[in-house]
């Protein structure tokens, strides 16, 4: 197997938190503007167009983490240990902030 | 030293209690708050506890420590416990105290550094300065604003905190169990004068409700 050099490694290392850290500025981004522009009264099939873009780049992340779980072993091999963490940190991060969206009050009323 | 670190105990503690306590509610929107504060703590303290622990564990002889207790057993699986309980006390408390379902609505303007309160009187709205009326004993809805730079309508004893911006409305529901007055406060940094900007809340008996005009601070 061939050594993956510093930096890629370091890639690997950050990925699930900056997965997590872009899904969350993207969806509190969009929370504002759903609000602003009454997207919480627009349904899209069961759920509101609000929950849905908030839900989307969550739900990206997620998918993201997911796919790299799978291929982290292979690409690192025995230097795989501690980019997999950050992967799992990034995928239970990014649950538990998307956890709210799917249940709570938008907009604040 | 001991002695002074001890003495200032009491001093840290009475800042539990008094006007401005938030764990001293009056009312059942400031009670969830308050209850939520607690489990919070509570959260932190054991936390910090397990951390306690395991900085004690390091002093003394080496020994042999299940490194996967710690690790997963309290590290992770614990704190993840401690997180998820508080997450859900959180959001549970959250949509309770949010304005659902009808209320009184009144009117508080911000400015710096005083505030000006609008609400229903026996011959019609009245106007207040630096004292809001409401009836105990019913959510009131506080449409909050600002004509110059964010203030912060809080009254810790009867709910949550709301920031007023200039350009637009917020809303904050607040309830008081009991005739009685209140003291609220600015709780943002709002200029030279922000820590002069109180006001306070004259919750009325339901039968007395609305105030006459004659109630001192009210013009029509």
């Amino acid at each position: 197997m061939r050594r993956v050099g510093g930096m890629v490694w370091l890639g690997w290392l950050i990925a699930g938190p900056t997965a997590w850290a872009a899904a969350f500025s993207v969806a509190y981004g969009l929370h504002g503007l759903g609000c602003e522009l009454g997207w919480p009264a627009v349904n899209v099939g069961p759920a509101s167009l609000q929950r849905v873009a908030i839900a989307l780049p969550s739900l990206a992340a997620i998918l993201l983490c997911l796919v790299l779980l799978a291929r982290v072993k292979a690409t690192l091999g025995p230097e795989a240990g501690i980019p997999r963490l950050g992967l799992w940190i990034g995928l239970i991060a990014t649950l538990y902030t998307m956890a709210p969206v799917l249940v709570a009050t938008s907009c604040g009323a | 030293m001991k002695c002074a670190a001890l003495a200032t105990v009491p001093l840290v503690l009475a800042g539990c209690g008094g006007p401005l306590s938030t764990l001293t509610p009056s009312g059942p929107i400031a009670q969830d708050i308050a209850w939520l504060w607690w489990a919070l703590l509570a959260g932190a303290a054991a936390l910090a506890l397990m951390v306690f622990v395991l900085v004690a564990l390091g002093f003394g002889r080496p020994r042999e420590v299940a490194e996967g207790r710690w690790v997963f057993g309290m590290g992770v699986w614990f704190s993840l416990a401690v997180l998820t309980v508080t997450l859900v006390g959180a959001l549970w408390v959250g949509e309770r105290i949010l304005p659902h379902g009808p209320a009184l609505e009144v009117q508080a303007h911000a400015r710096q550094w005083s505030w000006t309160f609008t609400h229903p009187g026996a011959q019609g709205p009245t106007e207040t300065d630096g004292v809001l009326h409401i009836p105990a004993g019913q959510p009131v809805d506080v449409l909050i604003t600002s004509s110059d730079v964010i203030h912060s309508f809080w009254v810790p004893q009867l709910g949550g905190k709301m920031d007023a911006i200039p350009g637009r409305q917020n809303r904050l529901r607040i309830e008081a169990s009991r005739p009685g007055t209140y003291e609220g406060l600015c709780a943002e940094f709002c200029g030279l004068e922000h820590a002069a900007m109180r006001f306070e809340v004259i919750a009325h008996d339901p039968a007395a409700w609305p105030p006459l005009p004659t109630t001192e601070g009210i013009r029509p």
